[in-house]
């Protein structure tokens, strides 16, 4: 054997190993990656899709690895796999909805249906910030699929992201549940800010009793009615109001148990792990997701000011007066939002009990956020 | 094969028209109109050209990058609306007794700001159609619970 040969076998090896491709780049988006699995870790944020998602992140930026290409055969590879089959034929946040049905009680939203009001409003930060995507340059499908982060519902804006701009889907869906994540630091300073001290001493009424029979048919009404105006939204709500259902109708213990929780949380690791595996560093490293990062406060921010905003303009023609720190939980998220509602409310009067009213606007702030997505799909076609 | 060579046959008609297409603000038109109006913001041409010839020459034009359009067929007419970052908003093709009316018309952010000032008020309107029966149901059910209180206080 030559030295020649020996040196060809040794290059061969070497070139097989992915050490020596390596860039900044990569370890860049290892710097990010590594940040984002800290705040799931660490902080406690979004950890059941923040740690996937920074993990997904981490391993895709590695050199010549065989996740997220075909093989030579022609089959998608294994994120790619999960990727495909979950998000590009847009099943996996379906079933999230699925789940979050069975999980979710509509009680206080039916008690006090007035508060579906208060989720509408609070969609304004998604039509404001699809104006400043659209002047700053984004296209139309581009723009709305950024403004509807304000929604703060993820499973809606991967929805929506991959049906209109999928290659915005690992910045919007990291913006979107960072900023979920952080709900608890952006929304009490607005709130403060929008109420006088007097407001925030209202005490509501307690909620009237909601039957079985009333939770049974909710979801049908619900579905009725939002699937005939918005039929471009019914893959979501429908499942979101079958998981529902489930649980109401009592009847279907294990699919319920399923449905909440074995399969949501097995969809959420393929979610997490492709979403975060979406965002390679040539994709990623853009002024892009930057910007979509800081329109993602904004449209925080401007989707609380609407929540709090429409409440107090309610109150104008109100008998009752409806306390306005419940609005910031028409931005959805489930149930983080409500909670700041009440932990706000507390630290005004300590016998306050905002929680169960907060869900009302909570709820309402999912199916607005699901409005407000069928009819971008509507609009530019999906 | 018979496919294959109407393709191709559709291709040999419509490429010269392609070749020499006219534009307003970046939106291709069909050569040999008649300009009917023209102002900064719109432009209104008159062909003497089948209806269809007319659709399948914006199908062509637009192919490469399909998704960014949207054919809205409205019976007489067809609204082609534009949704990446071009100068022009729309394209409305219109039936005409002789051949079709091409009207061009820009982008603007009037349009922009009305659609979404709509879809924002559509969003109200949906949860309102909720809020409708929900709010009904939620005064019946009070009432009866009420009822079945006193009686129980009754007793």
């Amino acid at each position: 054997m030559s030295a020649y040969d020996v040196y060809e076998m040794f290059k061969g090896t070497i070139d097989t190993m992915g050490i020596l491709s390596i860039s900044w780049q990569m370890l860049l988006m290892w710097a990010i990656a590594g940040f984002f699995m800290y705040l799931a870790i660490v902080k406690n944020f979004e950890p059941l899709l923040l740690l996937p998602i920074g993990f997904g992140i981490f391993i895709v930026n590695f050199p010549m690895v065989p996740l997220m290409g075909y093989t030579s055969a022609g089959h998608p590879e294994l994120i790619k796999f999960f990727y495909h089959y979950g998000l590009e034929w847009e099943i996996i946040p379906c079933v999230i909805f699925l789940g979050l049905g069975a999980l979710t009680d509509f009680g206080p939203l039916i008690a006090n249906p007035k508060m579906l009001l208060v989720g509408a409003g609070a969609q304004l930060g998604v039509f404001v910030t699809f104006t400043g995507c659209v002047m700053a340059g984004f296209t139309l499908k581009e723009a709305a699929s950024v403004g509807i982060i304000g929604g703060a519902d993820g499973p809606t804006t991967i929805y929506l992201t991959q049906k209109l701009a999928p290659e915005l889907l690992g910045a919007n869906a990291l913006a979107a549940y960072s900023y979920m994540a952080m709900v608890p630091l952006i929304q009490p300073p607005i709130m403060r800010a929008m109420t006088t001290k007097a407001e925030r001493l209202i005490k509501m009424r307690q909620m009237r009793a909601v039957s079985q029979t009333e939770k049974i048919f909710y979801p049908l009404v619900a579905t009725v009615v939002i699937i005939l105006l918005i039929p471009a939204v019914a893959p979501l709500m429908g499942m979101f109001m079958l998981g529902n259902l489930f649980k109401e109708s009592g009847v279907v213990a294990r699919l319920t148990e399923t449905s909440g929780n074995a399969l949501m949380n097995i969809v959420t690791i393929f979610l997490g792990v492709s979403v975060g595996a979406t965002m390679h560093w040539s994709a990623f490293l853009s002024p892009k997701p930057l910007f979509i990062f800081s329109l993602g406060m904004v449209d925080f921010v401007v989707c609380t000011i609407g929540g709090v905003a429409t409440v107090k303009l309610m109150n104008l023609f109100l008998k009752e007066k409806i306390n306005p720190l419940i609005g910031n939980a028409g931005v959805s998220a489930v149930p983080m939002a409500a909670r700041v509602s009440h932990v706000v409310g507390q630290e005004y009067d300590k016998k306050n009990y905002l929680l169960m009213h907060a869900m009302g606007p909570n709820l309402a702030g999912v199916m607005g956020s699901a409005a407000a997505a069928g009819l971008f799909i509507a609009m530019f076609g999906g | 094969m018979k496919k294959l060579i109407y393709m191709l046959v559709a291709l040999f008609l419509l490429s010269p028209m392609a070749a020499m297409a006219e534009d307003f603000l970046g939106a291709p038109l069909p050569p040999g109109g008649n300009v009917v109006s023209k102002t900064d913001s719109k432009m209104e041409v008159a062909y003497a050209m089948p209806y269809a010839d007319a659709i399948a020459f914006y199908k062509e034009q637009f192919k490469a990058d399909i998704s960014n359009f949207a054919f809205r067929d409205r019976g007489d007419a067809t609204y082609i609306e534009e949704y990446s970052n071009k100068p022009w908003h729309s394209v409305l093709v219109t039936k005409t007794g002789e051949g079709v009316t091409i009207t061009v018309s820009k982008d603007s952010y009037t349009w922009i700001a009305g659609t979404l000032a709509l879809r924002f008020f559509a969003v109200f309107l949906v949860l309102v159609a909720l809020y409708i029966p929900l709010q009904i149901l939620s005064i019946v059910m009070g009432r009866i619970q009420a009822k079945k209180a006193a009686a129980k206080a009754a007793a």
